[in-house]
């Protein structure tokens, strides 16, 4: 925020990194569990990674993190840690053996260096932080490059979860007790998961101190009054808490894989990984146990275009067009900030939120793009500064009363896809439970001892079964029977300590394998859920 | 009604307007190909709801593609868990009926009903034969409901046994609320009540706030612009290349660009039928367990009884493989040069 006074908008970057809480201690490799170890090599660690080589190279910039519950309890958890080290070091065993197998084709063996020296890298720094990635994102919050924020406790959709408001309150408080616990500090700002919002939803964050959350665009422009600022200057909700509207344009730039960046021809192909392309008997001991075949990460195609035939992929040229690629998108932030800034007479705020696993697992170019367009915004131009959400608050104090309107910013911008005929089963169980676990905490308002450590697992098993991914996997076809189990797990877990509880015959051993096993949010406290 | 009805089409002109200067007309016809198939899906009774651009254009934007980047998360290959042993209970013993918000359109609402409350409606009623269940929607915004003061309702007849509706509204940005009741030649009677519910709306506010005012005008090129049509966007490729280039001449934009620069670059096809073939080549053979062996002048582990093995990927071509051993105290050395050559036809 220290460049001179000249500019004339701001860019608020937002990446919200969400996983579900996929921890399976019951089995050795679980194939769910890659979700997670995918994402710490191709996306956390690359992110981290780039981040402090800006900070080494002294450029300044700011983006907002968000971390949601789930994931920071991933990165903190021993169990988890210990097999992400096993699946990396299996990875660059692999890269090993296919530099090996590609000697016949330079270009391919070119890649498959590439890969094992991105593979090391990223066991190098998992170490250097100690197997915890959570201090990589504080240090970088000390040194101020970002901003952190975090969501709901499991990530639960809010509007839907309303009607039985103890447990959005559950899932706000216990989130934001949390990280604090964690970092050591209250969050500033709170991501809604899906940019889930109704009027109303204001006054719990308000509860937990929150200063501001993110909207999707129709919830600021649909807002009453009108907002005079449209999306680009946030709004006061009634409870004081300022809310910030996404732009359109910017969003669709990045994530339209049709439209955006992602797409370009010499970026490289998602679909095409080595542990689907390969001889099964080769590439046996990288997949899954069960012969089931997955992704290793060793890409060898760019997308070339819309043929099944694929080209080898070039990194020299990917980063070219990520170059311009990040040129471009400041380019068109400059013609929009030029055009707000004479049709408002003030300076705008372009909000770009983005799920942080877009970067580097599905556009693998996605952590170049961002580094030249910080690059870029550093060394190039002063128009436009980076900033967060609370730098902005902190210059323009002044804004509009508005109460913005309910949406979300899933497909067709409100509740379907967590409310439709392959999901709506789950919401008469989940409301159901939520009223017992109300009705308990009534019931039990002082407990202790072992009565206690039931209650709370009570509250976990409720929360988990409140994750927005179950009803989300269910709606998108596909790992439908493991949403499914997972949610029913949790209603089932909670159920029997539900009763357990109320009968006075607490099975102590059933008790310590739950808590074994879904470990999540260590310091919980049951009485949030009221 | 009729306000939104002049403001969708103020919208519709400007954003119209915009295009027509942008000659972007292409891309609008094809968003606008893309939403129709939507907007058929959830049946649509009320028209001036097909007709809601501005709403379009904001939500349906980028989301088909957002959720898929956002699958790609679970990229792992899905897989049939066996179902659980125990199951969850069909009911719950309590009856209940509960109302949520899906989307300006549409609410859904599910109930348990018990055999017991089912049996004393009836006993109450006397009713032997000629009723049917039937939901009761009220439109009660802006009133405090007592039962007999809503703005207007209509019923659905439904099938009890399934468990929950979805019910189309007439109207987006109102408050409602739902009974379950029997209907009948004696009229309606209530077995339950829902928790009311506040829709939201699809367009802008028509509340203006004094203190921060703005024009109409003003506002629906605000409105445009949020939504990513905004107006001041050069229009031709050569005027938009050559600010660009003026601006950030390291960025060299390569030739190609044009408007339609992202346009329709990726699309997963569906997998047709498909073949697809590739050669890996073994080499292998065996020597001293002491010597050190060298494929095309790279080193290769030797097992325990000097055999060794490598494979590799066998592109087109001629692949001349330069195998050499060397004796451990380095004085005899032998080579074998096997020539492969590959093609495909």
């Amino acid at each position: 925020m220290s460049k001179k006074n000249s500019y004339k908008g701001y860019l608020c970057i937002v990446l919200h990194s969400h996983l579900p809480f996929v921890r399976h201690p019951e089995t050795e490799r679980f194939l769910e569990e890659n979700w997670l170890y995918e994402a710490i090599t191709e996306t956390y660690i690359p992110l981290i990674d780039m981040f402090n080589r800006l900070v080494k190279e002294k450029v300044k910039f700011k983006i907002t993190v968000s971390l949601s519950p789930t994931l920071i309890a991933m990165f903190q958890d021993d169990l988890l840690q210990d097999r992400y080290l096993k699946h990396i070091e299996r990875s660059i065993e692999l890269a090993h053996k296919e530099i090996e197998r590609t000697r016949f084709c330079a270009e391919f063996q070119k890649l498959a260096i590439m890969y094992l020296n991105l593979f090391c890298k990223a066991k190098d720094i998992f170490l250097s932080y100690k197997k915890n990635l959570i201090n990589a994102f504080k240090e970088l919050a000390d040194y101020g490059v970002i901003e952190l924020i975090t969501c709901s406790a499991t990530h639960g959709y809010s509007p839907l979860i309303r009607y039985t408001e103890e447990t959005v309150k559950a899932q706000v408080r216990v989130a934001v007790q949390y990280f604090k616990e964690v970092f050591g500090y209250k969050p500033k700002g709170f991501w809604l998961p899906e940019c889930g919002y109704y009027p109303g939803l204001d006054f719990i964050l308000k509860e937990s101190e929150i200063k501001y959350f993110f909207t999707d665009t129709h919830a600021i422009l649909h807002g009453t009054p009108r907002p005079k600022y449209g999306v680009y200057a946030p709004v006061y909700c009634k409870s004081g808490v300022a809310a910030f509207g996404r732009d359109a344009e910017s969003s669709k730039q990045v994530w339209s894989s049709i439209e955006g960046y992602p797409g370009d021809f010499w970026y490289r192909e998602f679909y095409r990984d080595i542990g689907f392309d390969l001889d099964f008997d080769y590439i046996k001991p990288y997949i899954h146990p069960d012969g089931i075949r997955i992704n290793t990460g060793i890409k060898y195609y760019r997308i070339t275009g819309k043929t099944d035939h694929k080209e080898v992929y070039i990194p020299e040229k990917a980063v070219e067009r990520a170059s311009e690629h990040a040129g471009h998108f400041l380019f068109c932030r400059h013609l929009q900030c030029d055009w707000l800034y004479k049709v408002l007479n003030k300076k705008p705020i372009i909000v770009a939120p983005y799920d942080t696993e877009l970067f580097g697992h599905w556009w693998f170019e996605g952590p170049v793009w961002l580094e030249f367009l910080i690059k870029k915004i550093h060394y190039d131009q002063d128009k436009i500064i980076m900033c967060s959400a609370s730098d902005y608050l902190k210059e323009n104090p002044k804004n509009q009363v508005v109460t913005p309107c309910e949406s979300s910013w899933g497909w067709k911008g409100y509740h379907e896809v967590w409310l439709k005929g392959e999901n709506d089963w789950i919401w008469p169980h989940l409301h159901t439970a939520s009223e017992r676990m109300t009705e308990l905490v009534k019931k039990f308002p002082y407990a202790q001892g072992i009565l206690k450590r039931a209650l709370n697992q009570a509250l976990r098993e409720l929360l988990l079964a409140y994750s927005s991914d179950w009803p989300f996997i269910m709606a998108t076809h596909s790992h439908v029977s493991y949403a499914v189990r997972r949610v029913k797990e949790h209603i089932l877990r909670f159920t029997k300590l539900y009763y357990e509880i109320l009968n006075g015959n607490i099975d102590e051993k059933f008790l310590e394998e739950l808590e074994r096993r879904d470990n999540i949010f260590p310091n919980i406290d049951y009485r949030c859920h009221r | 009604m009729k306000k939104r009805k002049s403001w969708l089409k103020k919208m519709k002109k400007i954003i119209l307007s915009v295009r027509r200067k942008k000659k972007k007309l292409i891309l609008f016809k094809r968003r606008k190909a893309k939403r129709k198939p939507k907007i058929k899906e959830d049946v649509f009774k009320n028209k001036s709801v097909q007709k809601n651009v501005a709403f379009k254009s904001v939500s349906s934007f980028q989301e088909n593609s957002k959720s898929r980047i956002e699958e790609e998360k679970f990229s792992t290959p899905s897989i049939e868990y066996t179902p659980l042993k125990e199951e969850l209970p069909s009911s719950y013993g309590k009856d209940k009926l509960v109302l949520m918000v899906r989307d300006p359109w549409w609410v859904f609402c599910y109930w348990e009903l018990t055999p017991q409350k089912i049996e004393e409606v009836k006993r109450e009623l006397g009713i032997e034969n000629k009723f049917y269940f039937a939901l009761r929607v009220y439109e009660i915004t802006n009133i405090i409901f007592t039962g007999s003061n809503a703005n207007y309702y209509f019923d659905i007849p439904i099938n009890l046994d399934a468990k929950n509706w979805y019910i189309n509204l007439p109207a987006e940005g109102k408050s409602w609320i739902v009974d379950l009741g029997i209907k009948g030649d004696f009229g309606f009677k209530t077995i339950l009540r829902s928790n009311p519910v506040n829709c939201p709306r699809s367009t802008p506010s028509e509340i203006l706030d004094e203190e921060w005012m703005i024009p109409e005008e003003e506002f629906l090129k605000l409105y445009a612009a949020s939504v990513g049509v905004r107006g001041t966007s050069p229009v031709g490729k050569e005027i938009f290349k050559e600010r660009f280039l003026a601006e950030f001449p390291s960025a060299g934009f390569s030739p190609g660009f044009s408007v339609g620069f992202f346009k329709e670059l990726l699309k997963k096809e569906e997998k047709k039928f498909f073949l697809e073939v590739w050669t890996e080549l073994i080499v292998y053979g065996r020597t001293e367990p002491d010597a050190k062996v060298y494929i095309k002048d790279a080193k290769i582990p030797l097992r325990e009884d000097g055999t060794f093995s490598a494979r590799f990927f066998l592109p087109d071509g001629k692949q001349i493989i330069k195998v050499k051993a060397i004796s451990s105290d380095n004085t005899q050395q032998k080579q074998i040069t096997p020539i492969v050559t590959k093609e495909t036809k």
